[in-house]
This record gives structure tokens, C-alpha cells and sequence, in this order.
């Protein structure tokens, strides 16, 4: 087998810049003999990764001097992506009532093989995602769907947008339509937004089951009063609607020991 | 090439046929705003208006947004819309299907299926 092609890329985080990045992108795939999915697939990523970084990394009028970093490994079966600003790394965005679905990053998990999130050191953000076969290891040891993911994150302003990229990537996995998509990601902005004090050791611990049938969350463990506090406040007072509403099945589910509660969430894929 | 020559806006001709808003070439956040304000100035005309992505060459996911905006913003105005694909390329139909608008919008398969769709919604 030929050496791999590589590729580095220093941009200005500008949208006219978008188009560079996929011609770039394909014509190291083409050399490589890359299959045209495969080349379509790298492109629509790259350029899901950069406009986040454009928009989320770099959030204002568009005229930051921010710069991005794509590099890309390729052989003939498969380019490893890696896509890095120096914004404002992963932080809660701001809430958009009436605002498009966040389909970026479902379309991501959906279109790669594997896909990894980092706030490296210096700040900012990077993406690794990996376009084309897994893998080995990832091939050898497929996961089966039916065991579930477990996503533990700090609980605070950390946990927004890490929840609910994790869920809009399982959500995709098994299928949920557009508006069950958005559905999942306003509940987990809201298990995201609730007290981290709530929370026991103030980390939030989702385990995500994936079914045929939709998705099942097991969310907590919470201190005492927590589990219930949150149902609550799932309410949302002042939307006019309720989040408890989406929920196909939302209950507490619990022992009789301390910080042993947890709230179940499950979601209808239709 | 200016972003405006791959966005073409044929107006209602005397049949009073729709607006059809064709996207030609490959379309990213860098086409939103142009993409989003010709579509709003067609609905704003009050007639029926097809988004047409048969020679799209690609799009991201903020055209999808855009189209998805417009699509809601015709229920809401009581207007008509649609998307029509005559043929199309695998990867805009590869990025419709992976995330559900295929069916959900819907997309058509011709301009005339597009047209006579919206006629009877009428």
C-alpha cells in the first residue's frame, strides 16, 4: 500500500472559504482513489466542520480574524479529518426560537465512520472525524445497536452543547425523523440547562439506549429532589409549552439510597 | 463568479406558473443571505414557489436550514412551496436522504410533478 496523502490547510474562518476547503479536500481524495461517495462525504463534512467553526467559533458579523486548520490523511480507503479553530471552543449556544433544525452535526455522525469533539489546550475547538472504513478496531469490535452509550460530562455550561451533539448523533443513528431530532436536542438542552447543583457530584451521566423504536435516556444520578426538580422544571414557563409534552415516557426511576434517582426519558422515533 | 449568477429566479409567466428559484453550482453558508432574500421576495409576491435543485452541484447544511425557513414560512403566510429534483446529484440527494427531507419536505421529481402538486393544494 502507498504512503497516505496528506493535506494542511490554514484558512481565514471566512464562508467564501468553504469552497476552497472541498476542492482542496477532493482533489487529495481523487489522488488517493477514493470511491466518489466517499469524496462527497468528505466534502460535506469539511464543510460542516469549518461552518461551525465560522459560526459557533468565531460567533459575530463574520469579519473575525480567526483562522482554521484542516488537515486530511487519505488512502484508498479512507481520510482522516481534522478540522480546528482557536474560538470560543464548545459552549452553550444561544436559544433560537423558530430557528432552523441543527442538522450540521447529524449530518456529520451520519456521513462518517467516527467522529470526535476536543477543547484542546490554547482553547478552541477540535474535530476529528474519519471519512470511509473505520478503523480496525473499530471494525473488529462494532458496537451492536441496543447497547447503550454513556456520556458523563461536567454539569454546567460545558454540558449544552456536548448533550446535545451526542444526542443529535444518536438520534440520526436510529432514524428519528427531523422534528423528533429537534424534539431530542430541546430536551437535552433543558436536562443541560437544569441546577447543576441538582446533579450528584455535579456531573450530568446519560446513558443513551438506541432502539428501533426511538431513543431511551437514563439521565442523573440526581441528589435528592433533584430528579423532581427537573421534571419541573421542564415545564418551561413563559414558552407556552410544555417539554414534558415531547417526551413519549418521562419518569423517575430510583432506590431507596441517596443520589440513586434518575429520570427517564424515552423518545418515538415517529 | 458572483454568487448571484447560480441562483436564477424564473418569474410566473402568463399561466400564472410558479416561481421557481433554481440553485445551479454548489451552495454553503456563503449563499444563504442571496438564496434566502430571492425566496423571500418571490413568497412575498404571493404566489407558489419551487425551490429547484436539479443542477445543484451541492449544498450544506445551512441551505437546508434556508429551505426548511422558507418552507415554513410559506405555511404560515399561507403560501405554496415546494422543492422539485429532476435527476439531481447523488451527493444533494445523498445529503436529503441521510437527513430525512427527501420525504419530509417533499422533494419532487420533476418541476411539472412539483407544480401540479401545489395546484391541487390550492
Amino acid at each position: 500500500m502507498s504512503a497516505p496523502a496528506e493535506l494542511r490547510l490554514v484558512l481565514s474562518a471566512r464562508p467564501d472559504n468553504l469552497g476552497l476547503v472541498r476542492q482542496a479536500l477532493a482533489g487529495l481524495a481523487e489522488g488517493a482513489e477514493l470511491g466518489a461517495v466517499e469524496i462527497g462525504d468528505l466534502k460535506q463534512v469539511a464543510t460542516e466542520l469549518c461552518m461551525n467553526s465560522i459560526v459557533h467559533g468565531y460567533p459575530g458579523d463574520g469579519t473575525a480574524d480567526g483562522a482554521i486548520e484542516i488537515v486530511a490523511v487519505a488512502t484508498t480507503e479512507s481520510v482522516d479529518l481534522t478540522v480546528r479553530d482557536w474560538g470560543t471552543g464548545i459552549h452553550p449556544r444561544p436559544a433560537q426560537p423558530g430557528g432552523s433544525p441543527r442538522l450540521g452535526m447529524p449530518l456529520v455522525a451520519a456521513l462518517t465512520a467516527s467522529v470526535e469533539v476536543s477543547e484542546p489546550a490554547g482553547g478552541g475547538t477540535v474535530v476529528h472525524a474519519r471519512i470511509g472504513r473505520p478503523a480496525a478496531q473499530s471494525a473488529a469490535g462494532e458496537r451492536e445497536r441496543g447497547a447503550p452509550s454513556t456520556v458523563e460530562v461536567s454539569a454546567g455550561p460545558s454540558a449544552k452543547p456536548v448533550i446535545a451533539r451526542v444526542l443529535a448523533i444518536a438520534a440520526t443513528r436510529v432514524g428519528l425523523s427531523v422534528d423528533r431530532m429537534s424534539d431530542g436536542v430541546l430536551l437535552g438542552d433543558a436536562i443541560a440547562a437544569h441546577d447543576p447543583g441538582d446533579f450528584a457530584n455535579s456531573r450530568v451521566v446519560v446513558a443513551i439506549d438506541e432502539a428501533a423504536q426511538g431513543l431511551r435516556l437514563r439521565v442523573g444520578p440526581f441528589v435528592d429532589g433533584g430528579a423532581k426538580r427537573l421534571i419541573e422544571r421542564l415545564e418551561v414557563p413563559g414558552l407556552g409549552a410544555s417539554l414534558v409534552g415531547i417526551a413519549d415516557r418521562l419518569e423517575i426511576e430510583g432506590g431507596a439510597e441517596p443520589e440513586s434517582n434518575y429520570v427517564v426519558i424515552e423518545i418515538a422515533a415517529t | 463568479m458572483d454568487a448571484a449568477d447560480d441562483i436564477m429566479v424564473r418569474q410566473p409567466d402568463d399561466d400564472g406558473d410558479a416561481s421557481v428559484v433554481e440553485l445551479t453550482g454548489e451552495h454553503d453558508l456563503s449563499t444563504v443571505v442571496p438564496i434566502r432574500e430571492r425566496i423571500d421576495t418571490e413568497l412575498r409576491r404571493g404566489g407558489v414557489v419551487i425551490v429547484d435543485l436539479s443542477t445543484t452541484a451541492f449544498i450544506d447544511s445551512s441551505i437546508l436550514g434556508v429551505i426548511l425557513e422558507s418552507r415554513d414560512a410559506a405555511r404560515e403566510a399561507g403560501r405554496r412551496f415546494a422543492v422539485a429534483m429532476e435527476g439531481g446529484r447523488d451527493a444533494v440527494r445523498r445529503v436529503l436522504e441521510v437527513t430525512g427531507l427527501l420525504d419530509e419536505l417533499p422533494v419532487y421529481p420533476t418541476l411539472d410533478a412539483a407544480k401540479a402538486a401545489l395546484s391541487t393544494e390550492g
